[in-house]
């Protein structure tokens, strides 16, 4: 995943601005993984994430010589992506609204190990805890626990408070616990070993 | 009340960002692939900003985009001008060319005056001359009657009845004067629902 802005990556997103394409694509093939990343857990659905990826790619590249800072571009391709998916789920009423709805989970309850085992990968079983938390939720998980961002960078991305992120992360993190919990037997004691 | 649960029952922060870690989701590179060369088709269909400003057509296209948004701003208040000439319009149906039945018009100078001085008075007696039309018509519903001081009988009928009446004044014997009043008309354009004439009796003077 790349996150550092090399001198090429730099320069190449410079050409791009110029109106080269073909530095525009090496840009994104370069940041293609992160982006995926970011929107895969914004919108959790395989079959919509390219989609918006390419959306999110074509806006910026019109957008790009509006961009003053070449070194901003990462930070500003993932606000287009946050930006981009919030106006996706405002029309498709998929995933949870509200920005803390109640979460009703019987924490006394375990899943059969075929159960798990019927995710053939983490991921998937992130997909649906994902799909189960708020979209305000969704985005600090997907900034700051998968993207790896601090929490300013993600409250720049996001235009608010480094607060607000952190308690959303908070609450976010507690769900998640709450959500994985039956499956904490199988998932974690594969993680201790 | 359920009793708490042992420590080790529950996930710990650290489990749970070893569990995230592992979890990222990453693109397959088949449809990675895949992405990345519709991109490029997309990209070549797709110019940037900067290069729509240099195109030609873009100066017009805004001069059409403000003319466009100023008539739209300017709309409401042609629309509300239009529609208060609508309102006090007083739409002239008959006034020069009065309805003509069974006898000739009166001279246009007679005609001029009518609507000055044509405010009815209910105190006026209806002339015997024109009692045995009233009776003809009396059992119109809706209608009223009233004396001009200028001799007129005022005629007024719900809309509805326009049809019957003016059938019924075809069907009078006698010669007559009958000048339909301005209607006026709502703002959609539908008219009011009532009806006003002048009626006078040829013989009178």
């Amino acid at each position: 995943m790349v996150k550092t802005n090399t001198a090429s990556l730099i320069q190449e997103i410079r050409q791009a601005q110029q109106g080269d394409r073909q530095a525009f694509q090496r840009v994104i093939v370069l940041l293609s993984p992160r982006l995926y990343g970011v929107i895969f857990a914004l919108y959790p659905n395989e079959d919509e994430v390219y989609d918006i990826l390419q959306d999110v790619c074509l806006k910026a590249w019109q957008r790009l010589p509006q961009l003053r800072q070449a070194d901003a571009f990462q930070a500003w391709l993932i606000r287009i992506a946050v930006n981009t998916t919030r106006s996706r789920l405002s029309r498709r009423k998929e995933f949870p609204q509200e920005p803390d709805a109640p979460v009703f989970i019987n924490q006394a309850t375990t899943v059969d190990r075929d159960e798990v085992l019927g995710y053939a990968e983490n991921w998937e079983l992130l997909q649906q805890v994902l799909a189960k938390l708020s979209p305000a939720h969704r985005e600090v998980v997907a900034l700051v626990e998968l993207d790896e961002m601090s929490c300013a960078e993600a409250s720049r991305v996001l235009k608010c408070s480094a607060g607000t992120v952190r308690s959303r992360l908070f609450y976010a993190r507690k769900q998640l616990k709450e959500f994985l919990h039956p499956y904490r037997q199988w998932l974690f004691e594969d993680l201790q070993e | 009340m359920t009793e708490p649960e042992p420590l080790s029952e529950q996930i710990s922060d650290t489990d749970l960002d070893t569990w995230l870690k592992q979890s990222r989701p990453v693109p397959q590179p088949e449809r990675q692939q895949q992405f990345l060369t519709e991109l490029a088709e997309a990209l070549e269909q797709t110019p940037q900003a900067s290069t729509l400003r240099l195109l030609p057509w873009r100066v017009p296209l805004s001069l059409v985009a403000a003319a466009l948004a100023a008539s739209l701003i300017a709309l409401p208040f042609l629309w509300q001008a239009a529609g208060f000439r609508q309102e006090v319009a007083v739409e002239p149906v008959s006034t020069h060319e009065a309805l003509k039945l069974g006898a000739a018009p009166p001279s246009a100078g007679a005609e001029g005056e009518i609507w000055d001085e044509a405010w009815p008075s209910k105190e006026r007696e209806i002339p015997a001359a024109l009692q045995p039309l009233q009776a003809h018509l009396a059992d119109l519903p809706g209608l009223e009657w009233s004396m001009t001081a200028q001799g007129y009988l005022q005629i007024t009928l719900p809309a509805t009845q326009q049809q019957v009446f003016e059938q019924r004044l075809a069907e009078w014997p006698e010669a007559y004067h009958l000048h339909q009043q301005s209607v006026q008309r709502s703002f959609s354009g539908r008219a009011s629902h009532r009806l006003e004439y002048l009626l006078k009796p040829v013989s009178e003077p």
